[in-house]
């Protein structure tokens, strides 16, 4: 799919307006921009309402009438809203119009009285010559699925959440969409509902034994699931904390007085965890290496004996091919050694010549024992290696320790500053000191809820293995009833066959996520830091992480990188779902397909460093880019990066009306556009 | 739920799952574009009963 022209009329705050998009392959983005309130999300809901009679407005959601024009209307007049959208999809362009009227009922009515929108979808026969398509919503889904809408159409300062915590859901979901799994997903839902109607069947002829045991799994089940229900409560309650952490801490850093400390405690507290971080590995290195070699330390000094005893055995030429198992033997029995040492039984020299005389041939003892002192000369160098390396690391420990102590007290001292700041803000709101107080107490609610979190898992841990049991003990049920084993033996061809398409759809998904992961990591890594980089996990989580020393650390949520590895990650399905579709694969239940992104406000809050990195990875994201962007975001960087690779560009002129008494608008002035020939 | 649960002692072969699953694709591709497929689940119940009779 691409985007050819939007055209708006008496859309909200247009009255009329087009855009032509940029279809060109090398100047793939069309640039949109205009102060706040001009009417950029208005045209990020034009394309949803025009496509899915959807939008979703900030005020006013359900008056998409423009304000002016419906003012000045006639009392009785009717005013009609249209959108319409042209593209191409394989080869054929399209034309989809949406619209909707509005009645003025009087004079007093400024709003209108809604009708019932229409939709019609056109495709072009010919030059000029379209015909309308019987079912055209239909064909619009399956052109751009719904499901694909928000990973396409979105608002840049939302899809970081992305890179958030717990959003496994959302990636998973995002990935799941892309392929287009819809005839798996359904199957594997409908024929669960039918294994549990034979399954019901079933019961139907079970003796009093099975219908206990299927009571026990029912119940099971039943507290499987409510547990599964406290953690989602939970795991609300942990994001709606953290989210309030989040906001009061923007609060402290937005307050004249406790701005720099807020900032200052946020630095000293990452630099808390990054010291942790390394002090972890720094106490696991000590651990594998002592696990590794401690009892070298304890067994050196006896090493070095025996090496001794076998070296003075060698120079007075007793361990020559006449020494023999039987003269070792001879030693043990009387309890003395060659040199004088008593060898009483179980001890660990009666037990070092024992097992000399086991691990040798009887002819060989000379040569082991020269094996056996170079082996102890080995175990010394060894030895040295091991103690250079736990003082090394005993070293950095105790640097690390200092550091923390240093940080803790730097940590509280500011905690203290902030603490007393105790007045209130110029509009009575909370001082810094109570700001912090709520966040100390949110933590700690947060720390609560999360172990909450954890016990309740482990809690649905031991009920699933319990099911797993019952699950057993129905599996060796017998039931000599004819009905009966028909019944079971139905379901359990729909329980198979609906674990091998959920096998099937699991494969292709994790597929799908190792793609998603090299394209993430390779995009990320090209534009960001050198050391960062980002993942998409087993758990299908979007990570961000920063190398600290020779450890990786987890960037924290809410930095311009979490904002670049979540627009990666759309790119990255934008790729795959295009790869997928020019490779025309086997593979019916998942096609791919080309997808334009269109993008409001992605710039967000970041810093000009940031913008020119978002501002450069754009182009790669896809192969039509539209871009919506607000005045303050696009100059500076964004501009010098995005001037030269847009095809189109556009400034939205707003009038807010209230100079002479007329109402908002918005006129689209174009400043580039690339003509292209169809 | 798992497959295990429907028991050990009867045994569906390879083949008949391999046919109930092309035959369920089948009846769901039909009405790929249908937001809510109609009647699905009796067919896909008489899809079973059919290939497993005995």
């Amino acid at each position: 799919m691409k985007l050819e022209t939007l055209e708006l009329t008496n859309f909200r705050q247009f009255k009329n307006g087009k855009i032509d998009f940029s279809t060109d392959q090398d100047r793939n983005v069309t640039v949109i921009h205009g102060q706040n309130g001009a009417g950029k999300t208005t045209l990020l809901n034009a394309f949803t309402w025009v496509l899915y009679e959807e939008a979703n407005f900030d005020t006013r959601e359900d008056r998409l009438v423009n304000e002016g024009q419906i003012t000045k209307a006639a009392p009785g007049s009717t005013l009609t809203v249209k959108v319409q959208l042209t593209f191409f999809h394989e080869n054929d362009r399209y034309r989809a119009t949406r619209t909707v009227d509005y009645t003025k009922q009087n004079n007093q009515d400024l709003d209108g009285e809604m009708g019932n929108p229409s939709f019609s979808l056109e495709q072009q026969s010919s030059p000029g010559n379209w015909d309308r398509l019987s079912e055209g919503q239909k064909r619009v889904k399956q052109i751009l699925p719904d499901r694909l809408r928000s990973l396409f159409f979105f608002d840049g300062e939302d899809i970081e959440e992305l890179a958030g915590v717990d959003n496994q859901e959302q990636i998973q979901k995002a990935i799941q969409n892309i392929m287009g799994l819809t005839i798996l997903e359904r199957s594997i839902s409908h024929l669960k509902q039918v294994a549990d109607e034979f399954e019901a069947e079933y019961r139907e002829y079970a003796d009093d034994e099975v219908e206990e045991l299927f009571r026990n799994r029912d119940k099971l089940e039943q507290r499987i699931e409510k547990k599964t229900d406290q953690i989602q409560t939970r795991k609300d309650k942990r994001d709606e904390l953290s989210d309030r952490i989040e906001e009061i801490t923007t609060q402290l850093e937005n307050i004249d007085e406790s701005s720099d400390l807020e900032q200052a405690l946020q630095a000293a507290k990452e630099e808390r965890s990054s010291v942790n971080t390394e002090l972890e590995a720094v106490d696991s290195t000590l651990s594998s290496e002592l696990t590794k070699g401690g009892t070298l330390a304890l067994a050196l000094p006896v090493i070095k004996e025996t090496s001794a005893d076998l070296e003075e055995l060698q120079e007075n030429d007793l361990l020559g091919s006449e020494v023999s198992a039987d003269f070792l033997d001879t030693l043990l029995d009387r309890g003395k050694c060659v040199c004088g040492r008593p060898l009483e039984e179980h001890s660990m020299y009666y037990e070092r010549v024992e097992d000399l005389k086991s691990e040798v041939g009887v002819s060989d003892i000379g040569e082991t024992a020269v094996r056996l002192i170079a082996a102890a000369e080995h175990a010394d160098e060894d030895y040295r290696d091991l103690e250079k390396t736990l003082l090394e690391s005993l070293e950095r420990r105790h640097t690390l320790a200092d550091e923390l102590a240093e940080t803790k007290q730097k940590i509280a001292d500011l905690e203290q500053e902030l603490d007393n700041l105790t007045l209130p803000g110029d509009s009575g709101t909370k001082s810094p000191a109570e700001l912090k107080k709520e966040r100390e107490e949110a933590e700690a609610q947060r720390e609560s809820v999360s172990q909450d979190i954890g016990m309740l898992i482990e809690q649905r841990k031991g009920l699933e293995d319990d099911l797993d049991a019952v699950s057993a003990d129905l599996e060796n049920a017998r039931e000599e009833q004819e009905q009966a084993t028909l019944a079971k033996k139905r379901w359990r061809a729909a329980l198979q066959t609906r674990a091998e398409i959920e096998s099937s759809f699991n494969k292709v998904q994790n597929a799908v996520r190792k793609l998603a992961d090299q394209r993430v990591s390779t995009m990320f890594e090209s534009i960001a830091h050198k050391d960062l980089s980002a993942e998409i996990t087993d758990e299908f989580e979007l990570r961000i992480r920063q190398r600290v020393g020779d450890q990786w650390t987890e960037l924290s949520k809410g930095t311009g990188e979490t904002q670049i590895a979540s627009l990666a990650f759309i790119g990255s399905l934008v790729a795959i779902a295009r790869e997928r579709y020019e490779k025309d694969t086997q593979s019916s239940y998942f096609t791919g397909g080309i997808y334009p992104i269109v993008m409001d406000s992605p710039f967000g809050a970041l810093d000009d460093d940031h913008r020119r990195q978002v501002a450069r990875l754009i182009p790669d994201l896809g192969s039509q880019i539209i871009v919506l962007v607000t005045d303050a975001q696009w100059g500076g960087p964004v501009e010098s990066e995005m001037e030269d690779i847009s095809g189109a560009m556009y400034t939205l002129d707003f009038d807010d009306g209230t100079g002479d008494g007329n109402y908002p608008e918005t006129r689209i002035r174009t400043e580039k556009a690339l003509k292209v020939d169809y | 739920m798992t497959t295990s649960e429907a028991g050990t002692e009867v045994q569906v072969d390879k083949e008949t799952i391999q046919r109930v699953k092309d035959r369920v694709f089948d009846a769901e591709e039909e009405q790929r574009h249908l937001d809510r497929p109609h009647n699905i689940l009796p067919q896909i119940r008489d899809i079973i009963r059919e290939e497993v009779d005995q």
